[in-house]
């Protein structure tokens, strides 16, 4: 038995502690015939560094960003640092989530999010 | 006449920034809101050594051939460079967050560079130059004569 209010309970809240200190990672989505396309920047990090997760019908990824090349006497412009971002979607019930691929490269991660068969336009022959 | 029809039955928590609300309407069927795309620029680290500048640059979903430096004085120009992404004409955009296209940024420098030596390195959309200041201009200890 968890001890939390059933608002607290659903995935929505899951992982809010560390979240609040993780910056949004941003985005790029792109719906194609047959899927969703994410889009997501990583930017410094590997495969290794990246998590994605699909829970309770809650599609969430997080990435532990590298800091950059050791920090040098005098600074004089930091826009970014290492740092852990993360973001986070309900999938509504269109996605076979059975088939979400993901991989990582020049520092973004990408994922696709097959549309279900059922969810797919379909000609209808007509009889 | 107005129809107002109430596509979120419940408001969201107000603890519930978690959940990106536009993208789970997207997912749930709903059209989605149309919003100006968040413009933003390369974002830069820049530091000093004794001997050198050394800038980074993040440029996640740019490859190698994308990226042009230069060095011209004192200056240093990044440019990255994008052909659009032919799925992203074909599909439908419905969040567009990243940088892409073309971007640059021009660091000017108090202290001149030594162009022939300046370099770079290109790994996992991140850049690393490193801008050696000119001879001329570095710190040279003088012996003392006795």
């Amino acid at each position: 038995m968890t001890n939390c209010t059933p608002t607290q309970c659903t995935p929505t809240e899951t992982g809010t502690v560390t979240r609040t200190q993780a910056q949004p990672t941003r985005v790029d989505i792109v719906e194609l015939e047959n899927e969703f396309r994410v889009d997501a920047d990583v930017p410094g990090a590997s495969k290794d560094d990246v998590d994605v997760r699909f829970e309770n019908g809650v599609l969430s990824f997080s990435a532990t960003l590298p800091e950059p090349a050791a920090a040098h006497p005098k600074t004089h412009l930091r826009e970014f640092s290492g740092r852990r971002t993360e973001r986070e979607f309900r999938l509504g019930d269109s996605i076979d989530t059975d088939a979400i691929t993901a991989r990582v490269e020049h520092g973004v991660l990408s994922i696709r999010l097959p549309k279900a068969e059922r969810a797919q336009p379909r000609k209808i022959e007509i009889q | 006449m107005l129809v107002r029809r109430n596509f979120f039955p419940a408001p969201a928590p107000a603890f519930d920034h978690s959940l990106d609300r536009l993208f789970r309407d997207v997912f749930d069927g709903f059209a989605p809101q149309t919003e100006a795309a968040t413009e933003r620029g390369i974002q830069l680290n820049a530091s000093e050594s004794d001997e050198a500048y050394h800038v980074d640059a993040e440029l996640p979903g740019f490859a190698e051939k994308d990226v042009e430096v230069t060095v011209i004085g004192k200056e240093l120009r990044i440019e990255a460079r994008q052909e659009e992404n032919s799925e992203k004409i074909e599909g439908k955009v419905l969040r567009r967050e990243r940088l892409s296209g073309t971007a640059s940024r021009t660091l000017r420098f108090p202290l001149e560079i030594e162009a022939s030596e300046v370099t770079a390195r290109f790994e996992n959309g991140v850049l690393n130059v490193t801008l050696p200041k000119a001879k001329a201009v570095l710190p040279r200890k003088i012996q003392i004569q006795g």
